[in-house]
Parts: C-alpha cells; sequence; structure tokens
C-alpha cells in the first residue's frame, strides 16, 4: 500500500494535487479553498495573533476581534487548553478575560453533550416554541439561501463569507439559523448540514446544537433579530439599508407577531 | 509487532497522551476516505483544510475505505494493538468497534478542558459553567 504524497514544492501545488487527487466535491460546493489555511504552523501562529481582552468588549461586532482559531479546535490541532494557556498570558487575572475562556468552555460543553447524548446532534432535544410543531417546517433548504440570493442583501453577504471563505463570524451564524428556521420555516436541520457542509470549524455538537439553541428546541424561546441589531454590529461593506432587508426592518414585537402568530395561542 | 495509532480528523496533532500510551516505534496513520467525506457532504474546502493540516504533520496518510485499509495495515504488520484518540464520531466508534472483533483496540481519552463530573448530562450552558468556571478562570 502506498502512502500519499505530502511534500509539495509549493502551497499552490498541494491544492492543486488535493483537488485532483483527493477531494471529492459537493452539489453547491463554493470556492475550493476556504479563507483559512490548515496546518500546525498556521494554527500556532494565529494562536499568537489572539487578542483576548478586545475579544471582550468587541466580540459581537462582525469586524470585533475574534481569534479564527475555531477550525483548529474543531479538529484537535490546537485544544482548549493551548488556547487558555496562551490568553491568560494577556492578562494579570483571569477574570478580566472571562467571557473568552466561558467560549472556550462552551466548545467543551457541546462535546460532553454529543458524548452522553449522541442522539441529541440530529433530533430535536424538545418540542419547538414557537406555537409549530416540526411538520410544520420545510425539510429542504431553499435554492435562493443556498447559492446567497435570498431578498435580505445583509444576508446574502454573509452567506458569501460561508460558500467562499468557510468561516462566518458567530454572530451572522445566528442570523442566518434564525432566518433559515424562522423567517422561512426550514427545519434546523437542513442549515445544520448546510453549515457543516461548508463551515471549515463544522462540528456535529457545536453546530448542531447552536442550530437547536436558536430553533428553540434546546432554549426556552426562539432567537429572533432585527435589522437595527444587524446595523448595530454590521462593517459599512454590507448593505443594511431597508429597501434590501424589508424583511426584517420590523420591531421586535412586530416580528413576534409576524413569524409567530400561534405561539400566544399556545401558551395562553 | 510495533503499535498502530489511528488519527482521524477529531484530533490532528501529536499533542494527545495516545501517543505516550503506544510504543515508540508505533506508526501514526490517516485514512483519507472519499466515501467519508461524501456521507458527510464536506465541500473542497474542508477536505482542501485537513490535507494542509496533515501535510504539516509526521502522520502517513493512506487513501481508501477506513476499515478496509486499517485492517490490512493491522495485517501486514502484525498488529497487536491499535490506539486511537478518543471520538464522539459514531462512524469512528463503529469502526473501531469492527476492528476489536480481530485486534486489541484501545481508545485513549482526550484530558478534559475541566474536571466536571461526567455523571450528569447538564442541559443547559450555565448549569455546567457553575461547575467549571473556578477551576477555568485559575492563572
Amino acid at each position: 500500500m502506498k502512502t500519499v504524497q505530502k511534500d509539495f514544492s509549493s502551497h499552490k501545488d498541494l491544492v492543486t494535487f488535493a483537488l485532483q487527487n483527493l477531494c471529492v466535491s459537493v452539489k453547491n460546493n463554493g470556492a475550493d479553498v476556504g479563507a483559512i489555511k490548515g496546518g500546525r504552523e498556521e494554527a500556532l501562529k494565529a494562536l499568537k495573533d489572539i487578542k483576548p481582552k478586545d475579544y471582550v468588549s468587541t466580540r459581537n461586532f462582525i469586524d470585533g476581534a475574534v481569534t479564527w482559531l475555531s477550525p483548529y479546535i474543531r479538529h484537535g490541532i490546537l485544544t482548549l487548553e493551548d488556547v487558555r494557556q496562551e490568553a491568560l498570558t494577556h492578562v494579570d487575572t483571569p477574570e478580566k478575560i472571562e467571557k473568552f475562556i466561558q467560549e472556550l468552555a462552551w466548545r467543551e460543553f457541546w462535546q460532553r453533550l454529543y458524548v452522553q447524548q449522541p442522539d441529541y446532534i440530529w433530533n430535536n432535544i424538545e418540542d419547538y416554541k414557537t406555537g409549530l410543531s416540526h411538520d410544520d417546517y420545510a425539510d429542504e433548504l431553499q435554492e435562493d439561501i443556498r447559492k446567497g440570493e435570498t431578498p435580505v442583501a445583509c444576508l446574502n453577504h454573509f452567506i458569501g463569507n460561508l460558500i467562499n471563505d468557510g468561516y462566518v463570524h458567530n454572530h451572522a451564524r445566528m442570523y442566518l439559523a434564525s432566518y433559515v428556521v424562522h423567517f422561512r420555516r426550514v427545519k434546523w436541520q437542513a442549515g445544520a448540514q448546510w453549515f457543516l457542509t461548508h463551515l471549515l470549524d463544522g462540528d456535529p455538537a457545536s453546530n448542531n446544537l447552536s442550530w437547536q439553541w436558536v430553533a428553540s428546541t434546546f432554549s426556552n424561546k426562539p432567537y429572533i433579530f432585527n435589522l437595527d441589531n444587524v446595523r448595530k454590529y454590521a462593517t459599512d461593506d454590507i448593505d443594511t439599508s431597508s429597501e434590501n432587508n424589508e424583511v426584517l426592518d420590523y420591531s421586535y414585537d412586530e416580528l413576534n407577531e409576524r413569524l409567530f402568530p400561534k405561539k400566544g395561542q399556545i401558551n395562553a | 509487532m510495533p503499535d498502530l495509532i489511528w488519527i482521524h480528523e477529531d484530533f490532528l496533532s501529536e499533542n494527545h497522551p495516545v501517543f505516550k500510551k503506544a510504543g515508540t516505534d508505533a506508526t501514526s496513520v490517516f485514512i483519507w476516505d472519499k466515501n467519508y467525506f461524501k456521507s458527510r457532504e464536506y465541500s473542497t474546502k474542508r477536505q482542501v483544510f485537513l490535507f494542509e493540516t496533515l501535510c504539516s504533520l509526521p502522520f502517513d496518510i493512506y487513501e481508501g475505505d477506513t476499515l478496509d485499509i486499517l485492517k490490512k495495515l493491522a495485517t501486514k504488520d502484525k498488529t497487536e494493538t491499535l490506539y486511537m484518540p478518543e471520538t464522539p464520531n459514531p462512524v469512528f466508534q463503529e469502526i473501531a468497534k469492527t476492528l476489536a472483533q480481530d485486534i486489541s483496540v484501545e481508545i485513549i481519552e482526550t484530558p478534559p478542558f475541566a474536571d466536571v463530573p461526567m455523571d450528569k448530562t447538564y442541559k443547559r450552558f450555565f448549569q455546567y459553567w457553575k461547575k467549571a468556571k473556578k477551576q477555568l478562570l485559575k492563572a
């Protein structure tokens, strides 16, 4: 049995070899290469670049000081403890970066649940708290979502990140998941698989259980967002105009009524 | 009869107790299984990321069906024990179970991030965080 070639004269040759000899392509594959390069050295370099103190104050902003370490953590190239140890060198007291460490703990929490409750990964853990039942949601993602051609400009931007970069900011992931499940009424499972196809850090536990959190099958209420929220956190290059994002341009009360018209009756 | 270490996509690093557990002359292998990637619907960018990573690590890569290749390697090298880092992935667990019918398979635990008892399922994150916080906020 022959081993697969691993030495290449350039990164370009490595990628060409992989694409020609090893990779299988999927429908709606998107870009061949993502925005984050794999490798031990790349992981260590990214680890040196983290800014945990800035992360705490800016992490919800699309251009906030997020670490981009998630693909390396997902595949065990870096451990959570590697990241915690590096983060601690940036502060005199750990409490200053509690939020940063807490986010690492989320990953551990999801992994524990995966081991303990493997059925949680693809099955609804609880009922939807939306006034709707599982069967009210479509099985498949609509094509305009897959292609990033929805009527919502800001979300098309984030879908572009997903299919071209293989990386989406966490806040934008929540927007996309909420849009798919609550605005388009698609089962969270379809959206979760879509993310797993593209995200370089796609992990069955972190990803799917987060989708269940947004969907409300693993939380006390559905997560929704509106255009004002996107405007607060988005960068200037993202189109957040009212005319190109009409379905999001409502107050939370209005959205709750529009998206979950049966919820009140059920809860009453 | 050197040991065999099966490296899978859940732990792509030399920094795992599995390497201490296996003999120093153990061979570490990753199986590039196209059907696995297809079943997971991984886009090519995910596969390229994995290949970039594997090229940076001292593991041999073989292409083919995971179970088939591991069986062949174990037979060829007269492997007594196959070691692997633990994984929550049911596909890998199933392969390990099948291999264990013929050879000894040892699944080596990955050290937990926080030492929180595993005997309870925490259904909400903050129940878990309450237990883990003190340890994790220690310098």
